[in-house]
């Protein structure tokens, strides 16, 4: 089970690091918009360990604490990054008809 | 040849792309993914070397105070021995006893310890079973005649001071590390889940000795077969489920089992020693303070609860030592800090969950007992005053065993430090060091907050009833959980 989890949260990490890339190319981001992002990640994945592992060694508990916590506040730094430095700069038509002209 | 042409034609396409060149793209994910893999690579190397310990410690600070402490002072010896208890200091016992207002006698309690037939099975902790579990794990001491060991009495069979064994030739180790690495890798094939390397250190063994059985003092000069040059510090562990049911008598199968594991181990590990020619001799709570040697021997930290602070088990783990003539030259392990005493001076959870409040509730260490009547002629008589540390009254713990006719481990199940072996844990014990104090007071209350500890001065039914099923997938095991909490 713990090889699952942390093949899982590998693929779950190159997601995230291509989602990153891809908005780092597609965007003129700030020069903190990257670090907020990825310490979001990250703050997600240790809480998603933390659950995994908790509910392995049976404390369901802390399983609960971990991912509310971590996860949480992992989440609430992604949106607020997303909202207010990542969306005003993400044009999505514009980012269609170049991926429509590349074909 | 024309498909290949429009391929072609197609990636050249894709490269004239302003923002969304595919080669780039994964150019710049595969980069990323490195710096991704050598950053986790750097905290876990981070890591590792934080939980090794920092050797920017004093260890164990005494003052001018400071003696080895006399055996016949050390509260299991005292209430053992008849002749101590009863001749030469009954006084203790009526001065105890007059404090705090109760009828209560060290040497009298202590006779039908353990022995009582009164369990009650609609008591969850307090049923047959649990009585049983408790028997059972000390029983192989009990066949050995060698359970005294645990009361500090020096020189049971399996602790024997007997060397006419030791082989004529004397095994070439190589090195000190050599010698080191061989007696470890010993003490993990035996059952240990940590070994330490001590200088013998006058300063903290009992002296003099004293012979419960005989009534006798007994010199380190005179009677002990050999001039010890080294302490082999062992750690074995204690089951994680078990000691949650404390201070139930179910918890009595962890520490029987442990005492267990500790006469085993330091009798295995003397053994092999003099099969290679050396001076061997173990020791369960005789001997010498089990405690200061670990500290010495850089297996952990002094806490609040007066055990020794293990990373990644906290205190759930039983001492013993094999004293030994072999010259480990400069293999010896160093006194080290994980910031644990630190932590102890803002986490009171032990001293909160104490049934007899014996644990100090002081928040900072001291050199003398700092509890309820020490500034009494001589009531401190069991502690070893000179030491910096947190001083318990272990009078009212061991009052507290008598009545509760078992032994407690409410201290260590409630401790922050005593967790589960998975790698989230040791995390929390790599940053440790560098957390400030009102971090420190956060963790202590996060602990019970995620399901840890959380004892209350009564057993709680849910955790007994969970180490009674703990064991239901042990057939197969397919976790390999075993009894240090491990599943991995």
């Amino acid at each position: 089970m713990e090889a699952l989890q942390w093949f899982s949260l590998g693929i779950i990490s190159m997601l995230a690091i291509n989602v990153m890339v891809y908005v780092h190319r597609v965007i003129d981001l700030k020069w903190y918009t990257l670090p907020l992002l990825f310490g979001g990640v990250v703050d997600i994945l240790v809480g998603v360990a933390w659950c995994w592992s908790s509910f392995l060694e049976g404390y369901p508990q802390s399983g609960a604490m971990g991912l509310s916590l971590f996860s949480g506040s992992g989440l609430v730094v992604i949106i607020m990054t997303w909202r207010h430095l990542v969306a005003p700069g993400l044009n999505i038509p514009m980012i269609l008809q170049d991926a429509k002209s590349a074909r | 040849m024309t498909n290949q042409v429009e391929n072609h034609k197609e990636l050249e396409a894709e490269d004239e792309l302003p923002n969304m060149s595919r080669r780039s793209f994964f150019k710049r994910t595969a980069a990323a993914g490195g710096a991704a893999i050598l950053g986790g690579g750097a905290v876990l190397g981070a890591s590792k070397t934080s939980l090794q310990g920092s050797l920017n410690t004093p260890g164990i600070v005494v003052d001018e105070n400071f003696k080895p402490k006399d055996q016949r002072d050390v509260m299991l010896c005292h209430a053992t021995s008849y002749h101590l208890s009863q001749v030469r200091n009954p006084e203790r016992g009526a001065q105890y006893a007059r404090l705090q207002k109760k009828d209560f006698n060290f040497n009298r309690a202590l006779q039908t310890f353990e022995n009582r037939d009164h369990f009650d099975n609609n008591k969850p902790g307090y049923g047959q079973a649990d009585r049983a579990i408790g028997h059972a794990a000390w029983y192989p001491l009990v066949v050995a005649k060698s359970r005294a060991a645990a009361f500090t009495q020096p020189n049971t069979p399996m602790h024997s001071w007997s060397q006419a064994d030791i082989h004529e030739e004397q095994f070439d180790w190589g090195s000190g590390k050599r010698a080191a690495d061989m007696i470890r890798s010993t003490g993990r094939l035996f059952g240990a889940v940590r070994v330490g390397i001590a200088k013998f250190d006058k300063r903290f063994v009992y002296d003099p000795l004293y012979d419960l059985v005989e009534e006798r003092t007994l010199s380190w000069e005179k009677d002990f077969p050999f001039k010890p040059k080294s302490v082999i510090v062992i750690a074995t562990p204690m089951d994680y489920d078990n000691v949650a049911t404390a201070p139930s008598w179910t918890a009595e199968g962890a520490t029987g089992n442990g005492y267990s594991d500790m006469s085993k181990i330091a009798c295995q590990i003397a053994k092999f020693i003099r099969g290679c020619g050396y001076n061997a001799v173990g020791a369960g709570n005789d001997l010498a303070s089990s405690v200061a040697y670990a500290i010495q021997a850089g297996l952990g930290e002094g806490g609040r609860n007066g055990s020794v602070i293990v990373p990644g088990m906290g205190p759930r783990v039983r001492l013993c030592k094999v004293f030994t003539n072999i010259d480990f030259e400069d293999a010896y392990d160093q006194p080290r800090t994980w910031g644990i005493t630190e932590f102890c001076k803002s986490c009171k959870k032990c001293a909160d969950a104490c049934p007899s409040g014996a644990i100090s509730q002081d928040d900072d260490t001291s050199f003398a007992p700092t509890y309820e009547f020490s500034d009494e002629p001589d009531y401190t008589w069991n502690n070893h005053i000179g030491i910096k540390k947190f001083y318990s009254d272990a009078k009212k713990c061991f009052n507290f065993w008598m009545d509760n006719d078992t032994s407690c481990l409410n201290c260590v199940a409630s401790c922050t430090f005593n967790e589960p072996d998975f790698w989230h844990h040791w995390m929390i014990m790599a940053v440790n060091p560098y957390m400030p104090k009102f971090v420190h007071s956060l963790m202590a209350e996060g602990h019970p907050a995620f399901g840890y500890g959380g004892q209350s001065r009564d057993p709680i039914p849910a955790k007994v009833e969970k180490f009674w099923v703990s064991g239901e997938d042990m057939r197969t095991n397919t976790s390999m959980k075993n009894n240090i909490g491990t599943a991995g």
